[in-house]
């Protein structure tokens, strides 16, 4: 009897427990622990916290894809004590009142990013990338665990499947099957494509084997190539050869069987069994958000150690036992003190934690700019930026230089004069046509020092620092005009656009 | 040998001790006397021009007529100033100027459609598929020349027009062109060649101070030693500088005598040429100008060849003459290669619509200056002008070619990463052509 009271209350326990910790993470605390701890492990212990502003900048650039208002950022100031936390839940899960408008752009920008992972800058496209990117938005929008949207892609059935991702590709079985097993995998193949693969044991058997799960799918051009489709999924012809299909690691080829090859290799390639699987899904997250990935070299993940993935799998273990939650990835990993550590530079050796300056993206240079400068959205409206054309003119020049990394500030000539003197930046510092310019110029209850504050708030999501301020107030009281005074605010605003701070995420 | 190949010889620790010099301001007596004698009596630097013919001339109404054959059409030959080439009547001032001009008319390339062959073309490599975006020659011979003091940027492109997406590939940005683009194409207007947003509506030399100062004020905020900050600064600093001087002042082709800009032409192409060798003057390694329609011509000529390639003809016929008795007339001839093609040939065969089609089999490029001895013609075509009778060149013999012409091995490889990538695609260069 009284065994059976003890086993009942340790059950009980057991099942209160368990069900407290489904309850505690369902925000992605507990994981944010665990990589805490970890990383104490691996790092040693962790940098300085940045400040307030500083991750509010961070997480609304990483969730929302723009800065933040200079409303949201004082209303976040007033959270109280937990506000990092609760700005990660209002932001990533979508609560509290903007809700709605918060979950379609935390969509969107997931989709742009991931976009620019499946098909990379330089990537020949065939058609406009709009396609995969729609399709994306909406799988991230209704919460479509990670696993599932990798399995989708991988279990196309035409080249319309998936937001035309295989038509944008070029419609070749070998293109399709390399980005596929770069992007689940880190595991870049085209080497092996003509030849044995000189650093990692990839062959042609691997190459094509994983290319002849998609030799039913229609082949782009005039066979320009050597290499043929047979009619049925599971062969592929170069050179004269022909390779079954094959997974890789494995040495077999596929046997038939009554499901349908593609759909095997969508299973295989996405099993919470697949180490690579999940670990590549967790680096690439983590390299998005912290800018560098737990393993660097996002793309070739077959080449590290044990012991350099060893938290990768771990995390990745815990990412597959999670469902491959999307929004709880991402909330354990900006609540972690990794993500909010101050970002410093210099000299450092690999094996230590090192927060650097990440580059925005295009999209994201672009929102900021809508958001910074008040600038009109509305469809309707001709002078609206986003739907005049002066959007796309900005996002393509500055897509043509995007870094292979966050870290990576690619940007060449023409993209600083874009900045510099594009048609939006020399409106933004007119007093005639800029918005925010004219709420800051002509507040009435503003003075110089607090009009130089909003404009910081608004473009750096900062005050000033004592000594900027300092320069900046003798620079206006310089000016020997009251009219040169009021456009004096237009090249400080200039500059804040232009400054290395506006576009390197601090 | 080239400045490109003292560098090769500086060890990787030289570079590096460079490297730091440079960011450091430490002492640099070390590499300093190295760095002088690399460059010592070695100017003027090493350079190459792109005409680049989008679309696919015609080699039979260019530079290998064959008149008498019914695939010839009505295109008449004429003698030029080498006795036993000639050369097609559209094409007069060239033909004067044969003496310093190489022909290759057995150009053998596989790739019959625009997008492929031009990526072929531009990066010496088959599409392939797979992820490695592999440079195009600009990209390839910017890395190479462009010296690290350089103000303007290795590689510009002057009224490019480009299927795909073409560039620096794994290089990366640095080596990407700078894009000019003309405004208008009517040879009685002024061809208003610019980079783009060069200049701000009233902002002179004073308001530009200010806001370089303003920028100076704002870059204490970021960690100064940054990577990214520093390469943020780096490309500010040219870019104003760029503002400032307008580019060197290469875009001032007003400085140019009238009747110079008359002989190179008032259209886009003709004034590219011209902005060519003034960005070539000013330490420019590669420049890409494009012809790719002029009047009512254009060189994909399925559609009534003959007329087609007439008034692309009167377009580049002055522009490149004139461009190589300038580069000559200035003594820079000899340092700097230009280069002719297109993407691929058309049919010899005349279609229904007086047309020619798309023709990767036998064709024609052109070569001058630098190292390549004029006055040859490599290979040849049959009499009906539809098999390479002597001598195929590939994509690959011929930017292996063109990088010796100017100093760079062909044997040369890049990294991508730590995978070593030839240059070249397995090419070799045309010996008789090299000096």
């Amino acid at each position: 009897m009284r065994t059976l009271t003890i086993l009942s209350i340790v059950i009980a326990a057991s099942v209160l427990s368990s069900s407290r910790r489904l309850h505690a993470d369902s925000r992605g605390d507990e994981l944010a622990r665990w990589i805490d701890e970890r990383g104490i492990e691996v790092w040693g212990p962790p940098p300085e916290r940045c400040d307030d502003l500083t991750f509010a900048r961070r997480l609304y650039l990483d969730v929302l894809g723009r800065v933040p208002s200079v409303s949201e950022a004082r209303d976040f100031l007033d959270l109280g004590e937990n506000r990092r936390d609760t700005l990660v839940d209002r932001l990533v899960f979508g609560e509290g009142s903007r809700a709605n408008v918060y979950r379609r752009l935390a969509a969107e920008n997931l989709a742009s990013h991931w976009r620019r992972v499946l098909i990379p800058p330089g990537t020949s496209v065939n058609g406009s990338p709009q396609t995969i990117e729609n399709w994306l938005s909406t799988a991230f929008a209704v919460q479509m665990p990670y696993d599932k949207i990798m399995r989708t892609l991988a279990q196309i059935s035409t080249s319309d499947s998936a937001g035309q991702y295989y038509r944008l590709l070029g419609s070749l079985p070998e293109n399709y099957a390399s980005h596929l097993s770069r992007v689940t995998l880190g595991v870049r193949m085209e080497c092996a494509q003509c030849h044995e693969h000189p650093y990692v044991d990839w062959g042609q058997e691997d190459f094509w084997g994983l290319a002849a799960f998609y030799s039913d799918m229609g082949r782009a051009g005039d066979n320009p190539d050597a290499s043929t489709n047979a009619r049925a999924e599971g062969a592929i012809e170069y050179e004269g050869v022909a390779y079954p299909a094959k997974l890789l690691w494995s040495d077999e080829p596929m046997k038939k069987q009554k499901l349908g090859m593609r759909a095997r290799l969508a299973d295989w390639l996405t099993s919470p069994q697949n180490p690579n699987f999940s670990a590549t899904a967790v680096n690439r997250f983590w390299q998005y958000l912290v800018g560098r990935g737990l393993y660097a070299d996002v793309e070739n993940l077959d080449r590290a150690t044990p012991e350099q993935r060893a938290f990768l799998d771990e995390l990745g273990q815990r990412f597959a036992n999670d469902r491959f939650d999307v929004s709880r990835l991402i909330a354990a990993i900006v609540k972690s003190t990794w993500y909010q550590a101050v970002s410093v530079e210099g000299d450092y050796e690999s094996d230590t934690f090192h927060r650097s300056l990440k580059v925005l993206s295009p999209e994201q240079v672009f929102d900021s700019l809508e958001q910074a400068l008040m600038l009109p959205v509305g469809r309707i409206d001709p002078t609206s930026p986003r739907w005049s054309g002066e959007m796309s003119q900005l996002v393509t020049r500055l897509s043509e230089t995007v870094g292979a990394t966050p870290e990576e500030y690619a940007s060449g000539i023409p993209q600083a004069l874009m900045l510099m003197n594009g048609r939006m930046t020399s409106d933004a510092v007119d007093l005639e046509q800029s918005r925010l310019l004219r709420a800051v110029v002509e507040s009435p209850f503003f003075g110089d020092s607090d009009r130089i504050e909003t404009l910081y708030l608004a473009v750096l999501t900062r005050g000033p620092t004592a000594e900027e301020a300092e320069a900046l107030a003798a620079y206006i009281a310089d000016k020997p005009t009251i009219a040169a005074q009021r456009s004096a605010f237009g090249e400080i605003l200039w500059a804040l656009l232009n400054s290395p701070e506006f576009v390197l995420c601090r | 040998m080239s400045v490109t190949d003292h560098f090769d010889s500086f060890s990787r620790r030289d570079l590096l001790q460079v490297a730091t010099a440079a960011v450091g301001g430490v002492s640099c007596s070390g590499w300093l006397p190295k760095l002088a004698r690399a460059t010592e009596g070695k100017r003027p630097p090493k350079a190459c021009i792109l005409l680049w013919m989008a679309g696919g001339p015609s080699q039979l109404e260019t530079l290998d007529p064959k008149p008498g054959h019914k695939n010839g059409g009505p295109t008449k030959a004429i003698k030029t100033s080498v006795p036993g080439i000639e050369l097609s009547e559209n094409l007069p001032a060239i033909a004067s100027q044969m003496s310093d001009i190489s022909l290759i008319r057995s150009m053998k390339t596989r790739e019959g459609d625009h997008g492929r062959a031009t990526q072929l073309m531009m990066t010496g490599y088959r599409p392939m598929g797979g992820t490695i975006e592999y440079p195009v020659l600009g990209s390839l011979l910017a890395q190479r020349l462009q010296s690290k003091d350089a103000q303007l940027p290795g590689f510009v492109s002057i009224a490019s027009f480009r299927l795909g997406n073409l560039g620096a590939g794994f290089l990366g940005p640095r080596y990407a062109p700078l894009l000019v683009s003309g405004v208008s194409n009517d040879p009685n207007t002024r061809a208003n060649l610019t980079v783009e947003n060069l200049n701000a509506a009233g902002i002179g030399r004073h308001e530009l101070a200010e806001r370089q100062y303003l920028l100076d004020v704002l870059r204490r905020g970021v960690p100064v030693d940054a990577t990214a900050a520093r390469k943020h600064a780096a490309v500010y600093e040219q870019a104003i500088r760029m503002v400032e001087t307008r580019g060197e002042g290469a875009f001032d082709l007003d400085e140019e005598p009238s009747e110079l800009r008359d002989a190179y032409g008032r259209s886009r192409f003709g004034q590219g040429c011209l902005l060519a060798r003034r960005l070539v003057e000013r330490d420019v390694p590669f420049v890409e100008v494009t012809l790719d329609s002029a009047g009512d011509g254009n060189w994909d000529s399925h559609l009534n060849n003959f007329r087609s390639v007439r008034s692309m003809c009167e377009v580049l016929d002055p522009a490149w003459s004139t461009l190589l008795r300038d580069l000559r007339d200035r003594g820079m001839l000899e340092s700097t290669l230009v280069v002719w093609m297109g993407e691929f040939g058309r049919t010899p065969k005349i279609n229904p619509n007086n047309g020619r089609d798309h023709f990767p089999d036998a064709w024609s490029v052109a070569l001058a200056g630098a190292s390549i001895m004029g006055g040859q013609v490599i290979g040849a075509t049959t009499p009906d002008g539809m098999e390479v009778k002597d001598r195929p060149v590939r994509a690959a013999d011929l930017f292996a070619t063109v990088l010796e012409a100017i100093g760079i091995p062909s044997t040369a490889e890049n990294q991508m990463g730590d995978r070593p990538i030839p240059i070249v695609d397995d090419g070799s260069p045309i010996e008789e052509l090299l000096g």
